[in-house]
């Protein structure tokens, strides 16, 4: 009996170890070698073509009144010739549709206005209504309070023609370390899955897509239908369906035109973000697009990708499960030993996020403090409970049917916490 | 379809294949050509001879076989990392490295004789460390055949000879150093090639804890080395790997509850303790006649002009950016052997390879060097145009300022060859002289006669006194393991000295070889009960002659009236007499 339980024990713990052995891999994929982390970390510098695409950039707001006004000015002083904004507001939100009509009556040419009459409310609904209303060749989506580079449009439009891509995907960085003791670990999985691990996804040609400064060719989205309005990861879904059905996705990083944004202001609000990630990634899982990749390799890393919130869910929970049971119970030596591995490849972990800290800092001119190097380092744990906790209640939800949208509020914080000056080069 | 070997492969496939290997081999012509017959000489020199040259001393290298017996058949104590208790008194990566080597070898079958499998395994790391030194200096920017004499300077000193033979902990763990720096060098600066360079490291430091002195030289080198892009990267990736699997060693203990000292249980702590703090000091190295200076001054009459070539160069060294982090990996070792702690003889083998080194890079940097030879020229060239004006006819033919560049270059390199000739001069006559005796001399014929001695006379069921050199092939011969003791465990083992309460009385024979000599004269108060039982015992059979015979003696009841030529040493104090329980030296 005690044999079969340690023999199950080492066969987690293995399991364990891929897992992060997977992990570790895409996080420092783009580090593997002085010119790939200048190739996928310079995609301003390849050269910039004439601007040779139109853009329709959709926005959709709810109860963002107090950051919109902001975006849409910045969104409206873009640096390219040819461009439209579709602003989509919910029926219900007098205060951020009179900020989006004040948008409009300034720049009447540029900003137009669409209300989303739908119920329930949810933001691939929203973009569905406002790709009605888009008539240029590209569509762009940002959030309300997208902090944009003026200059993201000609990089977009240069991308494209290099390329020759349906769909290109831009950066996104949060920006606020310090607002709550889970944005620093928050800030770094954006730099890691931006930086890293997305370049490692593209290369096998399975990219979830993420929610803004992502960009479609109008005429693809309509044939497929738009988002699927009822899926919480709508940004992942269409990703999925799109790769399945040939479309070619690229990425394109340069950190001088990242869209900065905050971490969610609560840790309420970071829960229910995660949730609903989660969820999403559930639900793509089993909607089942994936299996429509062409090669099995494809497949198998989709599967892996969709159910990764989980895996990393439960591989979080056993890693400190495992340190737990080292201590109290007892066990062969040789697999106590083994069971620690994962825990020392955590170890890994938390040095890789360490030197990606100093970097996010230098490329992106945030202030940090040695401290923050000490809190990185203690909140590993409970940062990791809470994605356990988040996975779970996602596939609680999923299993109950519950998939009401969980909206993030934010407040602007990440424009404040953004030194004046340019990104360094 | 073609068939190579068992593959199946299109004619297409075949030639592309063939001209892959046609590739390899043209690139690496000059290194095949030169190394290979130098890691040859390497494997002779260091082969022949090697189970008899250098004599058994020293039963380190059998104490690590026993250990690798212990890991392999699973016969030790406490999880089998060793035959008695494993009490950290060293890192145990060394002995479980070689147990895939003895058990494929099958080493430890009745018969085989373990000083010789021992001796066979030091000449396997030998060569692939020559190797491993070849490959840095070609990292490091050498020439082909400056790497290739860096392979020599490594492994045919006599003083090489004297260490490298020998299965010490070091040697094994010689190569996995040198291939962390040879990764560290990598020339992509691949992110998991650091990563590997970081795993060599702590492979090496595992094998024996003294390589931790190379971790700056490292790190330096992985800071050059690295892109200043992905720099911060290559420098985690490879302090955390290393860090990490470092680590695995303290949790060994903890797992085992052994990690702070307390009662009745060995600990890691406590051995550390042991090791830094209360283990006899060696002395200053600049005091006349303590162990430290004694040993240096042993090192460097072995094989001056490695010591001082090594030393000469690293000022040279500073001008290679590539190459200066072997200043960290040659000076932080010796400026720790004049730190007054312990230090053992073996500590040597980490240096030899990095003085070779030294010396061949600053040759390599001499070698290539134009300063020298550019200034020639130009005073060269000043001279000849003031003798032109001075009388224009006798210099009708034009003598360019180019030619004279060639020419004084063509000296240079000349001169610089002229230089390697006076250098070998000095030490190859000498290096000659040692490696035949090396390769001729039978210090262990002795030490073999009384094992044989022993297997014939000696009942299988009698208790035996012996040195690590005779225990594994006296259990794998069939006596009992818990009746054959090592010498040092009767005074320091608590489950010897509770399978043996009347101490060296149980013992029936105790075999007098040169490891046992050397330890009683060294430390006769770390095991008394050794010198009881030769104070106690008769000769039964003598091998050799002078101080140093090899004696099989019996343990009886009476003081003895024929003690071994060196008993007592000098500075011991008399032999008890008394009658109760275990024998303490007065």
């Amino acid at each position: 009996m005690a044999d079969a339980a340690f023999a199950a024990y080492g066969l987690i713990t293995f399991c364990l170890l891929a897992v992060c052995g997977s992990t570790l891999w895409w996080m420092l994929h783009a580090w593997r070698q002085p010119e790939l982390h200048h190739e996928t970390g310079n995609d301003g510098f390849s050269g910039r073509n004439e601007p040779a695409h139109s853009f329709s950039l959709l926005v959709p707001a709810r109860h963002e009144e107090y950051v919109l006004g902001a975006t849409l000015a910045r969104l409206g002083a873009l640096d390219h010739p040819d461009f439209e904004i579709v602003v989509v507001v919910g029926h219900d939100d007098p205060a951020t549709y009179r900020v989006a009509a004040e948008a409009m009556e300034a720049a009447p040419d540029v900003v137009r206005l669409v209300v989303d009459r739908s119920w329930p409310k949810s933001k691939p609904k929203a973009l569905n209504t406002g790709l009605e209303f888009c008539t240029k060749e590209i569509v762009g989506i940002f959030d309300a309070e997208d902090e944009v580079s003026l200059e993201i449009l000609r990089q977009v439009d240069s991308a494209f023609t290099r390329q020759g891509a349906d769909v290109v995907q831009a950066a996104v960085q949060l920006v606020t370390m310090h607002g709550r003791w889970y944005s620093l670990r928050n800030c770094l999985e954006y730099l890691f899955w931006f930086r890293s691990r997305i370049h490692a996804h593209a290369r096998a040609g399975v990219v979830p897509l993420g929610g803004n400064t992502v960009f479609v060719r109008r005429q693809l989205l309509e044939d497929n239908g738009g988002w699927n309005g009822d899926c919480l990861a709508e940004d992942c879904e269409i990703g999925v369906r799109l790769s399945s059905r040939g479309a070619r996705v690229a990425v394109s990083y340069d950190p001088r035109f990242a869209t900065r944004e905050e971490t969610p202001t609560s840790f309420r609000a970071f829960v229910r973000q995660r949730t609903r990630w989660s969820q999403g990634y559930l639900q793509v899982f089993r909607l089942g697009h994936w299996r429509a990749l062409p090669t099995r390799r494809q497949r198998w890393l989709a599967a892996y990708i969709l159910l990764f919130p989980m895996v990393q869910g439960l591989a979080g929970l056993f890693v400190i499960a495992s340190v737990a049971t080292i201590v109290f119970v007892k066990m062969p030596l040789v697999l106590a030993m083994f069971t620690t591995l994962p825990a020392f490849f955590q170890l890994l972990v938390i040095g890789a996020e360490l030197a990606g800290l100093a970097e996010l800092c230098r490329t992106y001119y945030l202030r940090h403090r040695w401290y923050d190097y000490v809190s990185l380092v203690i909140t590993a744990i409970f940062y990791q409970l809470v994605l356990a906790f988040a996975a779970g209640r996602a596939t609680w939800r999923e299993f109950r049917g519950d998939r009401g949208w969980e909206k993030t509020a934010h407040v602007g914080a990440h424009r404040a916490a953004v030194l004046p000056g340019p990104v360094e080069v | 379809m073609a068939t190579v070997g068992t593959i199946s492969l299109a004619p297409g496939e075949r030639q592309a294949v063939l001209a892959g290997a046609r590739d390899w081999v043209g690139v690496h012509l000059t290194a095949l050509v030169t190394v290979t017959p130098m890691l040859v000489v390497v494997g002779v020199v260091q082969g022949v001879n090697t189970s008899n040259w250098p004599g058994y001393t020293n039963d380190d290298p059998a104490t690590y076989l026993a250990r690798a017996w212990a890991v392999q058949t699973g016969r030790g104590a406490h999880h089998s990392l060793a035959p008695y208790t494993y009490w950290y008194d060293h890192v145990p990566f060394g002995w479980i490295q070689i147990v895939p080597i003895t058990w494929v070898t099958h080493a430890f079958r009745p018969g085989a004789i373990a000083d010789v499998t021992g001796r066979q395994i030091a000449l396997g790391y030998v060569v692939v460390g020559a190797w491993l030194v070849y490959v840095v200096a070609r990292r490091l920017g050498c020439a082909t055949l400056w790497a290739v004499a860096a392979m020599g300077l490594f492994a045919l000193s006599p003083l090489s000879l004297q260490y490298l033979r020998q299965m010490y902990i070091d040697s094994l763990g010689l190569p996995w150093l040198l291939a962390a720096f040879a990764l560290a060098l990598s020339p992509n600066r691949r992110l998991w090639i650091f990563a590997a360079s970081g795993a060599c490291l702590a492979g090496a430091c595992l094998t024996k804890e003294t390589f931790v002195l190379w971790l700056p030289a490292l790190v330096w080198l992985v800071w050059v080395r690295a892109d200043p892009q992905t720099r911060r990267m290559c420098l985690t990736a490879f302090g955390g790997v290393t860090l990490v699997l470092l680590l695995l060693y303290p949790m060994y203990a903890v797992l085992k509850g052994e990690l702070v000292p307390g009662k009745g249980h060995v600990s890691l702590i406590g051995a550390i303790e042991w090791q830094l703090a209360q283990r006899a000091a060696s002395g200053s190295v600049f005091t006349r006649g303590t162990d430290a200076n004694q040993m240096v001054l042993g090192w460097f009459n072995g094989n001056r002009f490695l010591w001082a070539g090594g030393l000469l160069s690293l000022p040279v060294i500073m001008l290679r950016r590539i190459a200066r982090p072997l200043v960290a990996a040659l000076g932080v070792p010796v400026l720790y052997m004049l730190h007054p702690g312990y230090l053992p003889a073996m500590f040597i083998i980490g240096v030899i390879p990095f003085a070779a080194l030294s010396i061949v890079c600053a040759a390599d940097i001499i070698w290539k060097s134009s300063v020298v030879p550019d200034l020639v020229a130009g005073i060269a060239a000043r001279v000849t145009k003031l003798w032109r004006a001075r009388e224009p006819a006798r210099h009708a033919r034009r003598v360019t300022k180019g030619d004279l560049v060639d020419k004084s270059h063509y000296f240079w390199y000349f001169g610089c060859l002229a230089g390697v000739v006076v250098a070998c001069t000095q030490f190859v006559p000498s290096w000659v002289s040692g490696d035949r005796v090396a390769m001729t001399a039978n210090d262990a014929a002795e030490l073999r006669a009384a094992e044989a001695w022993v297997e014939i006379h000696v009942p299988r069921t009698d208790t035996l006194l012996v040195d690590d050199n005779l225990w594994i092939d006296l259990v794998d011969d069939g006596y009992r393991k818990d009746n054959v003791v090592w010498f040092w465990e009767l005074d320091s083992d608590p489950d010897v000295e509770r399978r043996f309460p009347e101490g060296w009385r149980q013992i029936d024979y105790v075999v007098v070889t040169d490891t046992v000599i050397v330890n009683v004269e060294a430390v006769p108060t770390g095991i008394p009960s050794v010198v009881e039982a030769i104070a106690h015992s008769t000769a039964m059979a003598s091998f050799g002659a002078g101080p140093d015979v090899v004696q099989v003696r019996k343990v009886g009841a009476a003081l003895t009236d024929d003690p071994p030529p060196w008993f007592p040493p000098s500075d011991m104090k008399p032999i008890s007499t008394s009658t109760s329980g275990k024998g303490q030296p007065a």
